[in-house]
Order: C-alpha cells, then structure tokens, then sequence
C-alpha cells in the first residue's frame, strides 16, 4: 500500500530529530489597533465605515438582492440559510457578522456559522462584514489565541477579491467579491 | 534541456524581457516594505526554519497524526507514492461521482504531476480558474511562476487570446475589462462543475485540517458550488500545529507578493453535510529528497515565490527557460533531484548571488545547495568541453601566485589588442558584454609601489 511504503522511506531518510521550542515572539510595541486596522482595511483595498455611517442604499445604489443575518439590518430579500446557487450567484450584497477583526493585515475571520452557506461569502457581489470595534486584536499569533472552536470551514478575509495577473496590473474584483465594506459596531 | 539555450529565446525581445526583469524586482521590493513593517520579521523565519526542519525529523508521526485527525472529522484520506498513482486516484475520486467538469485552483503539485492533460485524454473537462492559470491554460501554455503564472504575457496577448478564445471586444489590454470578462467566464464554469480541486498551503497535524490562500476568491468559488473537493498536498506541506499557522500565515504572502496576507486564507476542517473532502497526499520523489542531507531543506519550501522574484538570472531569462513546475532557484535545487540529466543546467543558471537565501521565509540555503549540485553534475556528468577547459586553465592560473601575476599581467598588456570582433565572439561571456577599462597596473603592483 502506498501509504506504508511512503511512511516506511520517510522513516529510513528522516534526520536526528530536532525538538519543537516554544516560540514566544516579542510582544508588539503598544499601538492604537483600531487605528492600525482601519488603516489596513484601506490599504488592502477594502473600505471602514461605522454603523452609525453604514448606508445601504448610498454604498450600492443599483442592489436588487440583498442577504444578511446581522442584526441591526433587517432589510433583506434573501434568505442566505437556503437560497439556493441560482438566486445567491445574483445577489447584489452581504452582510454578515465578522468574529474579529486582525490588526497587523486587516484580516476579519469569518466563521461557517456566520456565512449562511459557505459560497454566500464569495459568490456575492458586495461584500459587508460587520465587527465589534473593541473586538481588533494585534496579529495573527493573537488570532489563534483567540479562536476557540475551530469551524468545520472559516476564512481569515482581508478585502475584496483581486488579481494582478494581466502584466502585473492590480485589478480589484476578481472571482469573488468586488468591494468589501467593514462596518464597526 | 538547457537552459541558456531557452534563456536566448526570451532573450531575443529586449523590451519584454526589461519589462519582465522590472515588474518582478518590484515585487521584490514590495516584499520587502512589506517585511520592513514586521518588527520580529527575522524571529518569524527562523521559527518557520526551525518548525520545518522539526517536521521533517518527524514526518511519518505528523503526516499520520494529520490522517487520523482529518478521517475523524470525516474527510478522506488517500496516499500517492508518485505522480502516476496522484493521477489515478484523482480521477477514480471523479468518476466515482460522474463527475466530468473539474474547476480547479492554483496548485503546482499537480502541474508536476501533469494532471491536466491526463484528465482531459479521460475525458474530464478541466478549467484552471485562477486568472493568470486560466490565461496560460486558454493559450496552451505551461505557468512561467508558482504565483504570477502568466507574468511572462503582456496584455496585448491577452486582448487578443480572449477576443480569439472567450470572444471579448478588443479593448487594447484593458486589464480591468479583461478581468470583468474572465470572471463572467469563470462564474459560469464555477455553477456548472460538478467537482473541484485546491492545493494546500498548509495540513495542520494536531487538527487534520488544511489551508488554501487566494487573492481572487477562485478557490473558495469552486469548492462551495461542488460537492466534490479533491485537495492535493505534498508531504511536505505539514505543519504541527493551528498556532503555528500564525508565523507562516504572516511570511507567506509578505514574502511572494509583499501583501500583508493574501484576501482569503481559508481554514477547511469538515466537509459540509452531503459533501466530500478528499486529500491525496504525494510523495513524488519528496520522500528521496528527505533523505539527501545537502538538500532535504529544500523541503521547507512554503512555494511564496520569494527566490523567483529577486533571482537576476529568473528575471532576464523567464521561467519557462526552465522547463519544471516550479522555477527559478528552489526549482532548480528540487529538479535535479528528480531528473539529474534534464536539468543537469539549472544549478548553472545562477550567480551564486545569494539574493535567494535572503528573502527565503524558512531559510532554504538556495545558494549553497547550488553549488552542492554543480560539484555532484560536474564530478558525474559530463559537461561541455569549453567548460572543462576553461576550469582547467583557471586551475593552472590560481593555484600558483606567481602564475597569476604574470598571467594576469601579460593579460592586462594584450587583451585590449584583440580586435572587439574577436573577443567577443571567442566566448559567451562577449555576447552582449565588452571588457571594462584595463587597469595599467593590478592592485598588487600599485601597492608594492606605492605603500610597502
């Protein structure tokens, strides 16, 4: 069986072994996360608004199809639990609840149980992910300090989807959404 | 294969290969604002180092640990000893569930693995949806870079490829157009698959997980729209645990492409209810590199494309003048492992600069496993008989200093006498080059004069 022919070379040609350490990387120096965040989220293409400022009908004046399973909207028209693919692939924005959000790169980490159905989150043409502003952390060894359950699926996303691969120009929107918005809560 | 002699070919268009030297030392640059911003950047690649060569000391427990946990949590699991078995496992994995449109994401395992071709002479229909594959895939060609696959295409090839293959409007190289049409493309190729398949960044031993980074969204698009994901991952691709994900995670895209983190990294732990997970773990000549104590470390390898973008030599040449997967240095310390004769040029393609061991996250030395490979190629295989000469003679000069001296001083007296026309064809180093300013005196000479 292949699977024991590989584990049998693997243990004839491994080296001594060498111990795992404990890395304890140095702590960062204090910054405004907040700041830091909203920074990145620009800076990766994405937009920072605050739920006070979260206009629906001014960020995506054309949407027909709207989901969410926010709380604060109650504006939808779709279903995200049970649309099916035929309904979601036109669906205009969603918005959905971030967990937390990651300083250093802007990253909000978007558990299955907040996405409706796992394609809601790319199959959308707009994406809103929504955080508590107290919930930013510093960087990534923070996240998964911070995760406790592990999903069956979850995505660390940081802005909208892009390409640079026609001559190196970058072209934000590519197979997934074309904006991402954060809204802070 | 040789490859100075495919190095000539992209050589023969100056502009485009100025263009392609430029666009990739950019990314480099940006690689490096962006590492800059770390303040722990050298603690990450030395834990990453450190990790990797752990995991490789222990890659039977960890690969199984990572078995057991990924079937508890109801994915399956399946183990190719070589490129052939990886093939046939994917397919039975599809025809075992009529499957016969394939959408699939970036994963150079199975442009190693030739895969592609194998499942369309069965049959399958596949579609490679990260823009710059499905690029290369549309004209027929093979990836030149693990993370820009179609780097070596300027946008008037583009234009006219969609115009020809997806019938867009000519539009001049209008990338955004272009990208809008080729997601229109994509999204209907994504609704009508019946299965899909990613690479994988990293398998997390403790949980039996794994991860797949994307900037365009294609992979996270084809998976939740089948109920079919066929994940391929080389042994190697283990890492012990979630936490460590977090160094990784902050080297990976720093490195290849200077962005922070790439706009999805998404953490697969259980398929969802009614769908599949399949992983095929390959070996492919892996397990034999583990074993080759110069060049195990190669084994580290994350595939950011770090090395590709700062190599002077990958930049001027472009990666299909080395006729692997992966190009560049890492490709060119991995192929020799697999095939000595074919690629017995690539560890020649270099300058033993260095530049790759630099920006390498988990400290591969690429240099120095160069060099490793020229002294095995030249001890057993033959080289080219202008090369032996030239090392001979340079052999003669160097090790004898009074030699040297009057080589060299004899050199300095005549070689500007030999006509340009001469000089520059008698070796390559004349093409395209012409002597500096021959010193009148040597340093040596000067300073006996002047200083003792």
């Amino acid at each position: 069986m292949s699977r024991d022919t590989i584990i049998d070379r693997i243990r004839a040609n491994k080296p001594e072994s060498l111990p795992l350490q404990d890395f304890s990387l140095k702590p960062n120096a204090k910054t405004d996360l907040l700041q830091l965040f909203c920074k990145m989220v620009e800076e990766v293409s994405g937009r920072v608004t605050t739920i006070e400022d979260f206009d629906i009908s001014k960020s995506y004046p054309d949407s027909k199809l709207i989901g969410s399973n926010v709380d604060f909207f109650s504006d939808s028209n779709v279903d995200l639990d049970s649309a099916p693919l035929d309904i979601l692939q036109n669906l205009d924005v969603a918005i959905l609840k971030g967990e937390f959000g990651v300083a250093e790169n802007g990253a909000i980490w978007l558990p299955e149980q907040n996405m409706g159905q796992r394609v809601v989150p790319f199959i959308t043409k707009n994406l809103v992910l929504v955080v508590d502003k107290n919930e930013i952390i510093a960087t990534m060894h923070d996240a998964y300090k911070t995760l406790r359950d592990i999903p069956g699926y979850g995505v660390f996303i940081s802005g909208p989807s892009k390409t640079a691969d026609i001559e190196q120009t970058l072209v934000i929107g590519a197979q997934g959404p074309l904006t991402l918005q954060i809204v802070l809560t | 294969m040789q490859h100075p002699i495919e190095a000539r070919k992209f050589n023969e268009d100056e502009t485009h290969v100025n263009w392609h030297d430029q666009a990739l030392w950019f990314v480099r640059q940006n690689r490096d604002h962006a590492a800059n911003k770390v303040s722990d950047w050298e603690d990450l690649r030395d834990a990453a180092s450190k990790i990797k060569a752990n995991v490789l000391s222990n890659l039977d427990t960890y690969l199984l640990q990572f078995e057991e946990k990924a079937l508890e949590n109801g994915i399956a699991v399946h183990w190719a000893s070589d490129a052939n078995e990886h093939n046939d496992i994917v397919y039975s994995i599809l025809r075992a569930n009529n499957a016969t449109k394939l959408v699939k994401s970036k994963s150079m395992l199975t442009e190693e693995c030739h895969l592609n071709s194998f499942l369309q002479s069965k049959g399958i229909d596949v579609i490679d949806t990260d823009l710059g594959e499905r690029i290369v895939q549309l004209a027929n060609e093979s990836p030149s870079h693990i993370v820009m696959p179609a780097i070596h295409k300027k946008r008037e090839e583009v234009d006219e490829l969609f115009h020809q293959r997806l019938g867009t409007k000519r539009s001049n190289g209008d990338a955004v157009y272009l990208t809008r049409e080729a997601r229109k493309h994509l999204r209907k190729e994504f609704l009508q698959a019946d299965a899909s398949l990613t690479g994988v960044n990293f398998a997390i031993a403790e949980t039996g997980g794994f991860v797949v980074c994307t900037n365009e969204g294609n992979a996270d698009m084809g998976v939740n729209c089948t109920p079919i994901h066929i994940a391929s991952m080389g042994i190697e691709k283990i890492i012990p645990k979630l936490e460590h994900l977090g160094i990784f995670l902050r080297l990976l895209a720093r490195s290849g492409t200077g962005q922070p983190i790439t706009s999805y990294s998404s953490h697969f732990h259980k398929p969802f209810v009614g769908t599949e997970i399949h992983i095929v773990i390959v070996d492919n000549g892996r397990s034999t590199q583990l074993g080759r104590k110069d060049f195990r470390n190669s084994l580290h390898c994350i595939r950011c494309g770090a090395c590709i973008n700062t190599c002077p030599v990958y930049r001027r040449s472009g990666g299909h003048s080395y006729d692997t997967s992966v190009p560049g240095p890492i490709g060119s310390v991995l192929s020799p492992g697999k095939d000595l004769s074919r690629y017995s040029t690539l560890p020649f393609a270099s300058t033993l600069c260095g530049s790759c061991a630099d920006v390498c996250p988990v400290k591969i030395e690429l240099h120095t496993m160069l060099y490793k490979w020229r002294q095995i190629i030249t001890t057993t295989k033959k080289i080219s008989y202008k090369k032996k000469l030239a090392i001979s003679a340079a052999n003669w000069i160097f090790t004898n200093p009074n030699k040297y001296r009057t080589v060299t001083k004899w050199g300095r007296r005549f070689v500007k006498m030999i006509p340009e026309f001469i000089r520059n064809r008698l070796t390559s180093w004349g093409k395209g080059r012409d002597l500096p300013q021959v010193p009148k005196q040597s340093f040596d000479e000067w300073y006996r004069e002047n200083r003792s």
